[in-house]
């Protein structure tokens, strides 16, 4: 059953642009996108997946070994190596859903209970951190999510290693995911170590012109309708995507960040009192991913002016005083800092 | 069979497509369409207590499923038992992997029944509700049946479930005489079944469902799709593959006739733009922004459909809360709450024999290990020979979210200056405990009575903009505060939260309940309340806000068996300081 295609998603520009950024620069550290209910958060991170290419993986190992890249192999591909060579394969990358209840044992994996049981031999059973290892790990209504939970993700997303020391078991696996967070803050708020370990925020507010809101339902009642028939009239659309973002991968090592333009971000970072380094690094690579993602070699402050939004909004100090919101307080500073 | 159920539509002229006077016949056409439309409707919302009318509704809707009976999910399910996993007993028993499907994976196209669906789990509802986002993959989802049994407003299912399914019926206001078998059978939903896959909605109607839904306070953009499929689902069950007027007008009554679910102030914020052009009431001028007048005029009537529904539904609101039972209670704050598989491990116990729940493999080991060499030497098997009596269950304990909540007097000449300090104390609260995830709320008493200003809530969002302008001055009927904390802390402490409350006030009331301006009868009946509550043993915490330490305020505290604190100068850090502490020493 095919998904609904990215580039049928009307409006919300910014969690396309963001899910991008993302998916061209996995070190950006994830993207979270806090708003209003029925947006079209879950359609679109569903349809950025379908549309990536695929990965090339070993065949049958659960972690997803890259295999052109022997010291990077797990355990079980280094044992099963001598052996037999390992077969490649090509799979779409995963995006693997963290259900809010979800227990300690699902999300990092436990002992294999079936084997414990019947051969008496502790092995591992990968959890879902394995499960999303080169993909998405996508977490609904991630402000509601449990703190020991949210202390795993946050150790695991910022080394990209998964340890195992509990239950007689002591297990590493390379656990690298782009973490994709949606909420909304009427519910909760983040806690502020989480929000600032995502990369990117966007604030996903619902279509504003009655035009807009239409033809959203007029797109999904057509692919509720034929799925086949509107996912083929869109593939073309979500072809060019995807080589754009094949190009932009490719050629994001290549991208120029000058001097000139890392004073800016840093003027920028400085003027919004956003805390650490984290936000400066997010900019500059956010930055660079949208204009590889243009065709452009060089970041101009234009890129700056875009990223910035999404890199810096999630992390300005609390202001009791200001009720101006994160977008509009980032769009002021930009104004002054980078004018057009 | 379809014919006969003719007059259930065409009965209503066109200009007022609704038919509130036949609530039964809403329900039985509901529940065709969840039958006909399945997961593009995602289920239904039925408002209702246990009794004959809700058993029959789920009866009759048996029909649509003659082969696939419903599936119940308790209350008390567990996550193996949810999603499926390995069956540990039968595993042990055959001596190989031995695997149970969930129940969610068991109810492919088939109807999941919730009972008392607003004590809803979070993590029930968040794995029901990405299973729904899937939508149909190699199976269908489950068809969500939420039987809603909330006593007021307050108590919901959970939003993330309320947002995906698509229909709401309210028979609570129905007696056992007013129901009757309905009119269709499997038959007539599988005949309609082709149709609704073909069928075909005008644009017209998309527009006119999106501009109703909004007019009407649903943000959210599924609210219009699900319209769009239960108008389809109408017509198609009326042998048709256009969708009429009529279907439209009950897919409206049916999708947007409750009261929109998440904060009532959706209404009055940014995201409900361009409302004017969908008037509620007069639709005089035909100088319209954009779209024509024949759209506007469609959206009115939709409008219209749905707020019949809703204005049924205020009257049976009233009628509820009237029959709010009263039930004992009993609660210390911040006490332990046994949890089968959430918060940090606890100490291991034995498994009890139908138990579920997570399986401590080290502690099942160990408590095997003694016998091994007896076993072995009975059953000559290799490997760890473990019996189901060895089996222990881990064990969780998770604290108990508290709930503090400020009960603020907002009379007199220091009104404005104490809300505002109380405003900082939830602000400071908040911001300092998201790891505690505590919930506060606000409710300010003057004038004539005592009112909630801000519902539990942990957004800072949502306190910044309950809590904007605050009024202030007048009498201070502190009688009425007093039974209005009482009624939240009753109201929390079911949702499984400890409450405690926070008075900030000099004590002195002068207001009695019925509105009478007699300070001897207010305190009268302030001290009967606050021996109440004492009785109950709600935990609280008086701040004593008079100029000087004042006898009153000593005595009502003692009264109420809360911890006394003089506080002329109030400032919010200080009292959330305070009362972090007192929580702390809970």
């Amino acid at each position: 059953m095919p998904v609904f295609p990215f580039s049928a998603i009307v409006g919300q520009d910014g969690l396309k642009t963001a899910l991008l950024i993302a998916a061209i620069e996995p070190l950006i550290g994830g993207v979270l996108a806090f708003g209003d209910r029925g947006t079209g958060k879950t359609t679109a991170i569903r349809a950025l997946a379908a549309l990536l290419p695929p990965i090339d993986t070993v065949a049958d190992c659960p972690y997803r070994c890259a295999p052109p890249n022997p010291a990077g192999l797990c355990e079980l591909c280094r044992g099963a190596r001598k052996t037999d060579p390992l077969t490649a394969t090509k799979e779409a990358p995963p995006v693997i859903n963290l259900p809010l209840g979800a227990t300690e044992d699902r999300v990092i994996g436990s002992v294999d209970l079936e084997r414990a049981l019947i051969d008496g031999k502790m092995t591992f059973e990968p959890g879902l951190l394995a499960a999303a290892h080169r993909g998405f790990l996508y977490v609904d209504e991630v402000n509601l999510l449990d703190d020991h939970l949210v202390d795993i993700l946050l150790d695991v997303a910022a080394s990209g290693i998964n340890r195992v020391e509990r239950e007689g078991l002591s297990i590493t696996h390379p656990s690298d995911f782009v973490l994709i967070g949606s909420g909304n803050p009427e519910e909760g708020e983040l806690r502020p170590q989480l929000l600032d370990r995502f990369g990117l925020s966007v604030d996903v507010r619902t279509p504003k012109s009655v035009a807009d809101r239409v033809e959203v339902i007029r797109r999904r009642d057509a692919f509720e309708r034929d799925r086949e028939g509107f996912a083929k009239s869109w593939r073309r659309k979500d072809l060019a995507v995807r080589r754009k973002v094949e190009q932009a991968k490719a050629a994001l090592p290549d991208v120029i960040l000058d001097d000139e333009t890392l004073g800016q971000a840093a003027a920028l970072c400085l003027e919004l009192g956003s805390d650490g380094l984290r936000g400066e690094l997010a900019l500059m690579r956010a930055a660079r991913a949208l204009a590889a993602l243009d065709g452009k070699e060089t970041v101009t402050a234009a890129h700056l002016r875009r990223a910035a939004p999404f890199a810096l909004g999630h992390r300005l100090r609390k202001d009791p005083l200001d009720e101006s919101d994160a977008t509009s307080r980032v769009a002021r500073v930009v104004e002054e800092i980078l004018p057009l | 069979m379809a014919q006969d159920l003719a007059p259930l539509t065409r009965d209503a002229p066109a200009k007022t497509p609704t038919d509130v006077s036949a609530p039964w016949a809403l329900a039985e056409l509901a529940a065709a369409i969840v039958a006909i439309a399945g997961a593009s409707i995602g289920g239904v919302r039925v408002i209702a207590r246990n009794g004959p009318v809700r058993s029959a509704w789920l009866e009759e809707l048996n029909r649509a499923f003659p082969e696939t009976p419903p599936i119940a999910v308790p209350l008390s399910v567990d996550r193996d038992r949810l999603v499926g996993g390995l069956s540990v007993d039968a595993t042990l028993r055959a001596g190989k992997p031995v695997y149970e499907t969930g129940l969610i994976a068991a109810a492919e196209g088939r109807a999941l029944v919730l009972r008392m669906a607003e004590r809803t789990e979070d993590w029930v509802a968040a794995t029901l509700a990405a299973r729904l986002d899937e939508g149909t993959t190699a199976k269908p989802p489950p068809i969500v049946i939420l039987l809603d049994e909330g006593a007021d407003t307050d108590e919901a299912p959970p939003n993330i479930l309320l947002e995906r399914v698509g229909l709401t019926i309210d028979l609570s206001t129905l007696s056992h005489r007013d129901i009757a078998p309905f009119r269709w059978t499997g038959k007539d939903i599988a005949a309609a079944k082709p149709l609704f896959e073909d069928s075909d909605i005008a644009p017209e109607w998309l527009t006119a469902f999106t501009q109703a839904a909004l007019a009407l306070g649903y943000t959210s953009l599924r609210k219009p799709i699900f319209c769009a499929a239960a108008a389809r689902a109408v017509a198609a069950f009326h042998g048709r593959k256009d969708v009429c007027e009529t279907d439209a007008a009950l897919a409206c009554q049916l999708v947007l006739g409750g009261v929109p679910n998440g904060a009532p102030e959706t209404s009055n914020t940014d995201p409900a733009p361009d409302v004017s052009e969908t008037p509620q009431s007069d639709g005089d001028d035909g100088s319209r922004s954009d779209g024509d007048s024949a759209v506007d005029d469609l959206t009115e009537r939709m409008i219209a459909a749905a707020l019949a529904a809703r204005l049924q539904d205020a009257f049976e609101t009233t009628g509820r809360a009237a029959q709010r039972r009263r039930g004992g209670i009993s609660g210390k704050s911040g006490q332990i709450m046994r949890a089968d598989d959430k918060g940090a491990p606890a100490r291991p116990r034995p498994r009890r024999a139908r138990g579920h729940g997570r399986l401590d493999l080290i502690q099942t080991l160990r408590k095997a290990a003694p016998w091994q060499p007896l076993r072995k030497a009975e059953t000559r098997q290799t490997g760890p020979a473990i019996r189901p009596s060895d089996l222990q269950i881990k064990q969780f304990k998770r604290r108990s979210q508290s709930s503090v909540i400020f009960i603020v007097d907002a009379s007199g000449s220091a009104a404005m200056h104490r809300l505002g300090e109380a405003k900082g104390a939830v602000e400071h609260l908040l911001s300092d405990c998201y790891a505690r995830r505590d919930m506060v709320s606000v409710i300010a008493f003057r004038g004539e009575a005592a009112d909630l200003l801000l519902p539990p809530t942990r957004s800072l969002v949502r306190v910044q903009r309950s809590l904007g302008n605050l009024p202030g001055g007048g009498a201070t009927p502190l009688a009425d505060a007093i039974l209005a904390g009482h009624r939240l802390a009753r109201a929390e402490m079911t949702r499984g939260r400890a409450p405690f409350l926070v008075f900030l006030s000099d004590g002195r009331g002068n207001l009695t309940r019925d509105g009478k301006n007699n300070r001897d009868r207010a305190k009268e009946e302030t001290a009967h309340l606050a021996k109440q509550l004492r009785a109950e043993g709600w935990p609280s915490l008086f701040l004593d806000t008079s100029r000087r330490p004042n006898p009153a305020a000593r005595h009502l505290s003692d009264l109420l068996g809360a911890r006394y604190k003089f506080l002329p100068h109030v400032s919010g850090q200080h009292v959330s300081t305070l009362v972090r502490d007192e929580i702390g020493r809970r």
